[in-house]
């Protein structure tokens, strides 16, 4: 703005020595606008970043969660459940009227278990698996 | 006056590079962070398929034990129906730990 008034100045172009102190003012005003815009970037930046950090934080807490979870599963349920499977079947075998209840569970094409090429995690204690179901 | 003004523009620049790496970063970090917390949303997802379609299986078993008690020792020796002290075939069981 101000380089446009000082080119469009008469006086100014006639005397050198203001033509100086304008020049002066122009670059002295470019310069605070330069560090303001550094200032409102460095602003936004640290906002950026703990707008970030709080998101891995929450992030980092369900991940660790989970992992305990699927290490559960992997540790305690997974080895019960193959261990159901395979005697069921062994005595799907024996039995072959059972071989209904045995095939809707296992022999359909996506009903294998997943827990085979996960990684392992820690372990915690959950039963769900083991509850034996209501009796009347 | 234009050396100090010279050296707070440099400092200025020389924090926003920092803080736009760092915001860079942490960003990159947050992106493998949701992809690993999407896995593992999956298996979780699969683990309580896997748990609801056991327990169907196990309710299906234990109505099967009523037609057929030959399976209660395969049942009471992985937990899903309680030990009996005294057998029976139709008699309510009775939980013993």
């Amino acid at each position: 703005m101000s380089q446009f008034e000082f080119s469009s100045d008469p006086a100014a172009q006639a005397d050198p020595e203001a033509r100086l102190n304008a020049l002066e003012r122009a670059h002295a005003s470019l310069r605070t606008s330069f560090h303001v815009t550094l200032v409102l970037l460095l602003i936004l930046s640290g906002a950026l970043f703990a707008s970030f950090l709080r998101e891995v934080s929450i992030a980092r807490q369900h991940i660790h969660d989970l992992t305990l979870v699927v290490g559960e599963y992997q540790k305690n349920s997974a080895p019960v459940i193959e261990d159901f499977r395979r005697k069921l079947h062994a005595f799907t075998q024996a039995h072959p009227d059972f071989a209904p209840i045995y095939n809707k569970y296992f022999t359909a094409p996506n009903t294998a278990l997943p827990s085979q090429e996960w990684p392992q995690g820690p372990a915690v204690t959950n039963p769900s698996v083991r509850l034996p179901p209501k009796e009347n | 006056v234009f050396l100090n003004q010279n050296i707070l523009t440099n400092f200025l620049l020389g924090l926003l590079a920092l803080a736009i790496l760092a915001t860079a970063g942490i960003a990159l970090w947050q992106v493998r962070s949701v992809q690993k917390l999407n896995s593992l949303q999956f298996q979780a997802v699969e683990i309580n398929r896997d748990r609801a379609r056991i327990n169907a299986l196990a309710t299906e078993a234990v109505e099967y034990s009523k037609r057929n008690p030959a399976i209660n020792p395969l049942l009471q020796s992985v937990g899903v129906k309680p030990q009996t002290s005294a057998p029976a075939a139709n008699a309510p069981s009775k939980v013993s730990k």
